[in-house]
């Protein structure tokens, strides 16, 4: 036994044993746990506010928003103006790449549905925040049989390019211009580009090729 | 009624002096003596004893926190008891106590410093490598002596963690004292 040990804790100063007085040492603790169940307590109430804040922008967003092809770029999931569980588009709008040149105008249900998947995957694409470009390369390996070109719109048949044009069903319309071999036009970029699941975009090339026709 | 007062009152030699600290501190000296002697009765032995010492002390001493002043008289008083009391039969919480305590240094036997420079380390090692929490723990176990369910209530934390918390600020210790130079 170490008595000079116990003893010389003895010596400690004044301040810390009126510190560590029974009735300072419960309240301090009651303090404590009254600190945690308050935060505990508006913990819900705290989650709730910030979930409204979150929801606000987007609420907005939905509301005013004007979905152009440009206004696609960059842009949230929770912007984008269809509706993922159901159709919103009412009109599919293909001209040549003038697009005062009207080629055929779709409302069968079918193919808005198919017309909005490709939209919706060029929209969940830009949501991971991948650029374009390296998209492009990576696709270049995956799909090489699309034969994509190297150097951009120079390599590409502008005969085969189209501009499409959606209207959906509030009347708001989002534009962008594809070729039938797969890839759209950045206006953005000035460049051809391919899109993310490209067996839409096969669907829409080869739909547009029929409407050519 | 205020410290100061009861210091008055000692200075006075007025034997009322005694009576209001009984009647201020006496439960908590109890208290302390208890958790050291683990008897009743010594412990109200002490606590007088300790009224006596505080009696011939004030005056000359005027102590700036008699709480504290009190404590170290009780605390002195209970232990030189224990050790009476058990140089036969060993109390088994004190003990317990001190071979925690007697974990921080290597050799028991080795020559240690005066146990004032000693206590003053464990000051600093308190006041500067201590949380206000974990002194606070530090304190109530080893000076106030309170065994681990009683600071457990007091706290509201489980003893096992209490426990390890202890052990964690008597490695921490163990290291400064070894920096300070109190081992062999």
């Amino acid at each position: 036994m170490n008595d000079r040990l116990f003893k010389s804790i003895g010596n400690i100063g004044d301040d810390l044993i009126e510190e560590a007085e029974e009735s300072a040492v419960k309240q301090h603790f009651r303090n404590k746990k009254r600190k945690k169940a308050t935060i505990l307590k508006f913990m819900p109430l705290v989650a709730c506010f910030a979930i409204i804040f979150c929801m606000i922008p987007v609420a907005f967003h939905t509301v005013n928003d004007n979905y152009s092809g440009d206004d696609l770029n960059g842009v949230e999931t929770s912007e984008y103006p269809g509706n993922y569980d159901g159709l919103t588009l009412s009109k599919v709008i293909i001209h040549q790449k003038n697009p005062g040149e009207v080629d055929k105008v779709f409302t069968d249900k079918r193919i808005l549905q198919k017309v909005e998947l490709f939209i919706q995957s060029e929209h969940s694409m830009k949501k991971t925040g991948i650029p374009f470009r390296d998209i492009h390369d990576i696709l270049a390996d995956d799909f090489p049989t699309y034969d994509i070109p190297s150097g951009g719109s120079e390599n590409c048949d502008p005969s085969t390019v189209f501009y499409v044009e959606c209207t959906f069903l509030d009347g708001k319309t989002y534009s962008f211009c594809v070729s039938a071999k797969g890839y759209y036009w950045e206006e953005k970029l000035s460049e051809w580009m391919i899109l993310a699941n490209s067996p839409i975009v096969s669907y829409l090339a080869n739909l547009i090729s029929s409407s050519e026709e | 009624m205020e410290d100061g007062l009861i210091i008055d009152l000692y200075f006075e030699r007025n034997e009322r002096a005694i009576y209001e600290t009984d009647l201020k501190y006496g439960k908590k000296l109890i208290g302390i003596s208890k958790n050291i002697t683990e008897s009743n009765s010594d412990a109200e032995e002490c606590v007088n004893d300790s009224y006596l010492a505080t009696w011939n002390q004030i005056p000359p001493t005027r102590p700036s926190n008699l709480f504290a002043f009190l404590c170290r008289i009780v605390r002195n008083i209970s232990y030189n008891r224990f050790h009476m009391n058990t140089a036969k039969k060993r109390n088994a919480s004190v003990s317990s106590l001190c071979e925690e305590l007697n974990a921080l240094i290597p050799d028991p036997n080795a020559v240690l410093p005066e146990e004032e420079n000693l206590g003053k380390a464990i000051d600093r090692f308190l006041r500067d490598f201590c949380d206000k929490e974990n002194r606070m723990l530090f304190v109530r176990r080893y000076f106030y002596a309170d065994s681990l369910s009683d600071l457990a209530k007091m706290t509201g934390l489980e003893e096992a963690k209490l426990s390890l918390r202890l052990h964690r600020i008597r490695k921490k210790l163990k290291i400064f004292l070894e920096k300070e130079g109190f081992t062999v």
